[in-house]
Formats: structure tokens, sequence, C-alpha cells
């Protein structure tokens, strides 16, 4: 067995819980080969992403916790487009996320780093030749955000933040640009 | 300040993001074309071209030796390091011309190359004095080099009756220019080595049988931004309508394969990899068709229904159409006499199986081993010769050794 | 994408390079309007607590156990749409000598893949910031001999790599980065053997590790390992023959003992 090896820390800080919430634009910056199988049609890359956050730590230096929401991730509305073999249909589909993610979080000052890994729910809605079509997967995620603490009024704070995350399997990349309210941190014990 | 510093570092990583897509076939400029005004070359004649060659110029690239053999109007050679060429042929004047490509089973890397021979040749005068020659481009250059080839010998077995099936229908590693499980790529694996295919079958909504491998619809497979998820969630028509493969071509039917297998390959043997078992019912009726049709034609071409699950036994003894279908069975040799399979397809990884292999091949059943990629794997299995065939997704690396073999 | 995954590791350190000359620019800042919050040279203690992953290695004659639990993620290049998720149950050890050397060994596995690894390392440390060189030797070996296997694998590999770490209060941080180079190789299939020896490089691997307090009184270290290799040991039984290099994620969480 292992032996006491340091002195611990004399740590009286308390256990805090901060929980932030918000939304913002999320865009699509990876290459999209083909929206349906022909061309043409009113093709959105992106959309809303919102965001909610739950983080704890005896440090406000580094937090960790975990994130979930939902995310856009395009559209499309098409007018007789080709099924080879089937003729032409009218087309429109959703591509959303919800993420479900740990989230760890450094910050000095007004600015806060998150880094954030988990899996995304897929969700495919279609309707086309009368009828509806609903599929989804799950797929491994990554983030990277930062953001910058401004105090409204007494520990509430509005925190603009800039991300870049990536689902893995669907090799799609995105950048999000978000407005998060952070509430006033909570300590439970 | 380093705010933005930051914000400008994210943007640089976020550029340059693509999906890999299969790589092109390095096409000849068809005005340019050295077979623009070609006349066709008999098969019979380019059939006598097949043997062993030494590379005299080129075997840098290409090794000391190379198989040549010749499939329809088209000749490959094949050597040892996974490298391999397709030819397009043609006559024009006194030469028998050859034009087409190189590829790298493993590797992205591919060129041009073009051989010719004077068309003298006959079955009298195909001896180490024939001498093809021409040249190659390197990769992504346009740097012409050497390519020179000797006959050597015949080859030792021209019966073409070993079984070298392309996996995945015709999925070939990194350097495949088409989709895995597409038409085009079943067209083209007859080129690369294979005397057989093995097509992976998966069942739509709609219960249509289609040419596909994962549960999953996905990124690697697809292009269309909103088909995620099993496939089996979408109908026929709305696959059809929401993506394609990522070469661009249609999702085959399993009718719409067997059609391409029927009219336009010399293959002898499809195995139908049904992934699911309660694909079986759906996709005998058509296997039964196309066994009839070639049958008709008089061809030798057999067609397995895949069983590697004991479900999948179950669903095909169930099924009163089993009598008239024949199958291969990838679980035990007892399997296979119970389900009354003409083959055995083990995996490769248990080894050669000589006691289960020897009494099953002794009553006419055919022993396939199966997914065997790399040289050193492979050798073994032909060395014990215990076996009627590989599947393979390297079918150039397989006809290599097997040829190659004195 | 592999571009893409490159920029994503050199992403993560860029994040912690930034945030650390945060830390050292706020460091020498006054902002009253914050003083409910700790910044991170005011206030900490300079202690360290045990580790089995920061760079500081412990002090000469001390022993940290800790048992991990990892899950290799395969990527879907190399086993499609067969189990992904690879774990693996891991004992460590580590053991302080004298003048900052220390050397962890540590053996993961879970009878299909499983490797021993003894990892030499000189560390220094000044402040809250430690650093590394290390050097990690393996031999694994894996067994199948369910329906349809009947296989053995083993390999040997060497890792140099280095290892740097921050810590503040009871977080220690590290960001390891390896170079793995594969030796040896040996397969037996059934009755067949195939030996390779040819060396072989098969990428870098950078680990993100976090040890921290937990609930009870103990510690823990969870973290994240991104493989940028061809296939790696664990994904023995796939043999794949891609030369390609891919991003094998592997996840971990432990306690340390």
């Amino acid at each position: 067995m292992s032996m006491p090896l340091y002195a611990q820390a004399q740590n009286t800080k308390p256990f805090e819980i901060w929980i932030d919430g918000g939304g913002g634009y999320s865009r699509n910056i990876t290459r999209v080969v083909q929206a349906t199988a022909s061309p043409g049609g009113d093709f959105t890359n992106g959309g809303f992403t919102g965001l909610l956050r739950i983080r704890g730590s005896k440090n406000h230096f580094i937090t960790i916790g975990i994130e979930t929401g939902f995310q856009r991730i395009s559209s499309v509305t098409q007018q007789n487009a080709q099924a080879v073999g089937f003729g032409t249909t009218d087309i429109t589909a959703t591509l959303s996320a919800i993420p479900v993610m740990g989230v760890i979080t450094l910050q000095d000052y007004n600015v806060q780093l998150h880094g954030s890994a988990g899996v995304y729910r897929l969700i495919s809605k279609a309707s086309l030749f009368g009828s509806s079509v609903s599929s989804s997967e799950w797929d491994m995620a990554f983030s990277i955000s930062a953001g910058y603490e401004i105090t409204v009024s007494g520990e509430y704070k509005i925190i603009p933040e800039f991300r870049w995350s990536r689902i893995n399997d669907l090799q799609k990349s995105f950048l999000s640009l978000m407005i998060r309210l952070e509430l006033p941190s909570w300590e439970p014990f | 300040m380093k705010i933005l510093f930051f914000i400008a570092l994210a943007l640089t990583f976020t550029s340059c993001v693509e999906n890999d897509n299969p790589l092109p076939i390095p096409m000849r400029d068809s005005l340019k074309s050295r077979l623009l005004n070609s006349t066709s070359i008999p098969k019979q004649s380019l059939h006598l071209l097949e043997g062993v060659y030494s590379v005299e110029a080129g075997n840098a690239e290409f090794g000391n030796q190379m198989i040549l053999k010749q499939t329809g109007d088209h000749i490959s050679l094949f050597g040892a390091n996974s490298r391999y060429l397709v030819f397009e042929t043609g006559d024009v004047d006194t030469l028998a011309i050859f034009e087409g490509y190189w590829r790298f089973d493993v590797g992205t890397e591919t060129g041009y190359a073009t051989l010719d021979v004077a068309k003298t040749f006959d079955v009298k005068t195909i001896d180490t004095n024939l001498l093809i020659k021409g040249y190659y481009t390197g990769n992504g250059t346009k740097n012409i080099n050497p390519l020179r080839l000797r006959f050597k010998r015949k080859l030792k077995d021209t019966t073409n009756n070993f079984l070298i099936l392309d996996h995945h229908g015709g999925f070939n590693g990194a350097g495949f220019p088409y989709s895995e499980n597409s038409l085009n790529s079943i067209r083209l694996a007859q080129y690369v080595g294979a005397n057989g295919i093995e097509i992976d079958v998966k069942l739509t909504a709609d219960n249509i049988p289609v040419l596909f491998h994962d549960d999953n619809l996905g990124t690697d497979l697809v292009n269309g931004e909103f088909a995620i998820g099993p496939i089996g969630n979408f109908t026929l028509a709305q696959l059809r309508a929401l993506c394609t493969l990522k070469d661009g071509e249609q999702i085959p039917t399993l009718q719409e394969a067997l059609d391409v297998i029927y009219n336009e390959t010399e293959y002898k043997a499809v195995w139908l990899d049904i992934k699911d078992a309660t694909t079986v019912p759906y996709v005998l009726p058509i296997e039964i068709n196309f066994i009839n049709k070639f049958k008709s034609a008089g061809r030798d071409v057999t067609i397995w229904a895949g069983l590697s699950s004991a479900d999948h036994i179950t669903a095909y003894m169930a099924d009163s159409l089993h009598t008239k279908a024949t199958s291969i069975c990838e679980l035990l040799p007892s399997d296979v006499e119970n389900a009354g399979c003409i083959a055995w397809g083990p995996r490769w990884t248990a080894g050669d199986q000589v006691s289960s292999a020897q009494p099953l091949r002794a009553e006419g059943k055919k022993v396939i081993y199966w997914t065997v990629d790399k040289p050193e794997f492979i050798n073994p299995f032909l060395n014990h010769g215990n076996l009627d065939g590989l599947l393979t997704d390297h079918p150039g690396t397989v006809a290599f050794y097997y040829y190659i073999r004195n | 994408m592999k571009k893409h995954q490159l920029k994503l590791f050199t992403f993560f350190f860029l994040t912690i390079a930034f945030s650390l000359s945060l830390l050292n620019e706020s460091s020498q800042c006054q902002h009253k309007k914050h003083e409910r919050h700790h910044h991170l040279f005011d206030s900490l203690a300079a202690v360290i607590y045990p580790s089995l992953q920061y760079p500081r290695n412990p002090e000469s004659g001390v022993i940290v156990w800790g048992l991990d639990l990892n899950v290799t993620i395969a990527p879907r290049q190399v086993v499609r749409d067969e189990v992904r998720q690879v774990p693996q149950i891991e004992g460590l050890m580590r053991i302080g000598l004298p003048v900052g050397f220390g050397i962890g060994i540590n053996l993961a596995g879970n009878y299909i893949a499983n490797q021993l690894s003894v990892t030499p390392s000189w560390s220094y440390s000044a402040g809250h910031f430690s650093a590394a060189i290390q050097n990690s030797t393996s031999l694994w070996v894996g067994t199948a001999d369910f329906t349809g296997f009947s296989t053995l694998g083993m390999g040997f590999s060497n890792a140099p790599g280095i290892n740097l770490g921050m810590h503040f209060d009871d977080f220690l941080l590290s960001v390891k980065t390896e170079f793995i180079t594969n030796y040896w190789h040996y397969t037996k299939f059934g009755t067949d053997v195939v030996k390779r020896s040819a060396t072989q490089f098969e990428g870098e691997a950078v680990t993100l590790c976090i040890e921290q307090d937990a609930f009870g009184g103990s510690r823990i270290n969870w973290g994240i390992k991104f493989n940028y290799t061809s296939p790696d040991y664990q994904l023995w039984l796939a043999f794949s023959d891609s030369r390609q290099r891919i991003l094998i994620p592997e996840f971990f969480f432990g306690i340390i003992l």
C-alpha cells in the first residue's frame, strides 16, 4: 500500500457550483459536399445553438462539470429534388444535435476557457414523398471555447462565448457565438 | 488583445476541413488518348499474354516480378508490393497498346501508365524475347518513368478456378477510386485481381435489399446532410432523394448489383453477405432468379447466400425457397452440413483448419477463408492448400502471391 | 480529417499555454472587485499531492499506487460498425528515486489486449509547474480463442515523451506527449506464426490528465488520451492494414490508492 506522501493542503475553500445558460448562432465550417442527393434547394448551414452548463469546484481557477443543450446543424427546403428511379419530390429536412458532454473550465479574472468531451445525439427529420422520416445516432464530440465575463448586477454575469466544436464520426466542425448568463455561485455544503 | 489573438488562432484552426471522398482515376485526356483510333484486340490474343513477367525497368516501384492477367478487354499487372496496374487495350497500326493507371492497395498513390507490344505475338512467339514496354508517371507528377516487362513464364494455374473474392463489393483499401458496394466498384474489382465478389446486403424500411455494409448511414459511406442513423429507417425512395454514395452513385439495390454482375462481369462467384437474419427471406427470391439466369445462359457462376449466425440459419431453413438457393455458412462445419450449404466460410483468424476443411472439400464443398489482406497472412493459407479461395480487400495482392507460385 | 485532428491536439496545447500566460499576467494585477475568487499565485499553498501522472516524481523511496478503468474508442475506419469500445482495467505504480528520478509501472488488460509498461523519468519542478522527460517501454500480449479465433498477438514498443504540468490547490493538471515506435510484432493464428521485427513509427499520443480530490478524502485521476497513430495495440485483433494514422481517443478514470 502507498504511504502518506506529502502534507495535505490546508484547503478551506467552500465547494461552489456555477450554473449558466444561453444561446447564440452556430455555423458548420466543414465543406458540405451535398445536402441531398441532387443539387439545389434552400440550404442553411447553421442555426440556433443553446447551452446549459453546471460546473463545480472548490477552486475557481479550474472547475469541472457537464453541459447539454441543443444545436441546429442544418436545414433544407428543396423543390423537385431528384430521386433516381422514383421521380422528384419536395424535401424539407433538419439536422439537429443534443450534446451531453463533460466540461473542464480554466478561469482567471474575466476570462473563461472551456474544453469539453462527450457525446452528441444527432437527430435528422425529413419530409418527402408525402411522409416523414426521423433517424438518429450517437456520436462522439469535442469542443473548446473562450468567454469573457461581464458583471451586470451583483454576481450575475453576462458571458459572450466563442466556441469551436467537432462531431467526430459526422466529420463536422462548428464555430459558435453565444451569450450566456451565469448565475451567482451556490455553495451546497 | 489576447482574446483577439485567441479568436484569430481559433479561426486559423478551423479552415481546410473536408470530407474524404474516393480518389479519382487519373484519367487520360480522351482527345489525346493513345487508344483514340484503336481497334479492339481479340480477347484470346490478350489471354495469350498472361504470365509471370520480369520487371526490367520500373522495378523500384513495382517489384522485380509481376503477374499479367487478362479480364475481358482489359489486362492487369499485379506486384509483390501491393501495387497494380489496370489497362484498357487496343490495336493501333503494328502495336497492341495498353493505357491505364497504377495504384497502391494500401495507399493513395496513383499515376498514369501506358505500355505497348508488337502485335505479332502469338502462341508460338511468346517466350522470354517478348518485351512489353512503356512508361508511367509518378504519384502526383507528370514525370515519366520507363516501365519494361519481359515475359518469364506461363502461369501454372490457367483454370481461373481459384476464387479471389473482393470484399465489400469492391472495397480495396485507401487507393480504390469508387465507393464500396457500388455498381462501379463491382465493375472495376474484376480488373484488380478478383474473379468473385462479396457484397453486403441490408434492408430498407420498405423491405428492399440494398448494398450497404454498416448499420448506420455514415459520413464515411454517404454524402447527404440528413442521411444519418440506421439505413433501415429509410425507404429506398427516401435514400435516393437524401443521399448518394461517396463517389456520387446511388445506393444500389441487390437486383441492380446482380444485373451488373450478370451483364458486365466475368465473376465466377458471388457471396451475398446478408447482414441481418431478417433480410434472408427478401434475398432468396432474387438470388434464385439469378441462379436460374446464369444457368440458362450456360455460365458457371455460383451465388451464395451468406449465413453468418444461428439466426441466419434458422431464417434460411424456415424459408421454403432455401431448397432452390445455394449458401455459404460462416459457422461450424456441422452447421454447413445441417443447413445444406455448398460452401464454408471460416474466419482466417482461426488459422488453416485442415481437419475441418478436408472432409468438406472431399464432399465437393468450397472452403473460402475471410478476410485475409496481408501477404504474411495470405501465404500460409496458400502454402497449406486446404482452400478453394480467399476473401480479401486486396485481390491484386492475393492474385500475385497465388499466381507467382511455381 | 487527419490535419484537423492534429490541429485539435495543438489547439489543446495552445489553450493551456494561453491560460498560463493569462495566469501569469493576472498575478501581477490587482482586481478588487473579484475578491471572492482566488487567483493562482495569491493563495495557493506550495504543496503537492501524491500523483500518478503529474510530472513531478514522488520523493525518493515513496510508492504511489493507482487503479484505473480506461476505454479506448476504436475508430470506425478500423472496426466499422462492430463493437467500438475497448475497456481495460489498469493498475499503476510509481516509485520515487533520488534526485528527481522515478519509475512508473503500468499493467493494463482485458485478456484480449494486455500491456505492461515500464516508464523511467526525470522531473524538475519550479513553483507550481513541473516538467518531466520520460521513456515508456511496453510489451503487449493479446489472445483470442473464441469462435472463429485461435489467435495470439505480441508486440514490443517504445515511447519517449515529455510531460508538462501545473498544480493549483488540489488540482494537478498534466499534458503529456509521447512518440510511439513499434519494434517487434508476433502473431500466431491457428498453427501458423508470423514475426515482424521491422521498426515502425506508429505516431504520437497526447494525454490530458487531471488529478484532484474526490469525496471522502480520496483522490482521483481522469482524462483523455488522444492517440494519433496507426491502429494501436488495443486494436490488434482488427488486423488493420491501414498505413494511415487516425485519431484513437482513450478515456480514463481511476483512484489513487
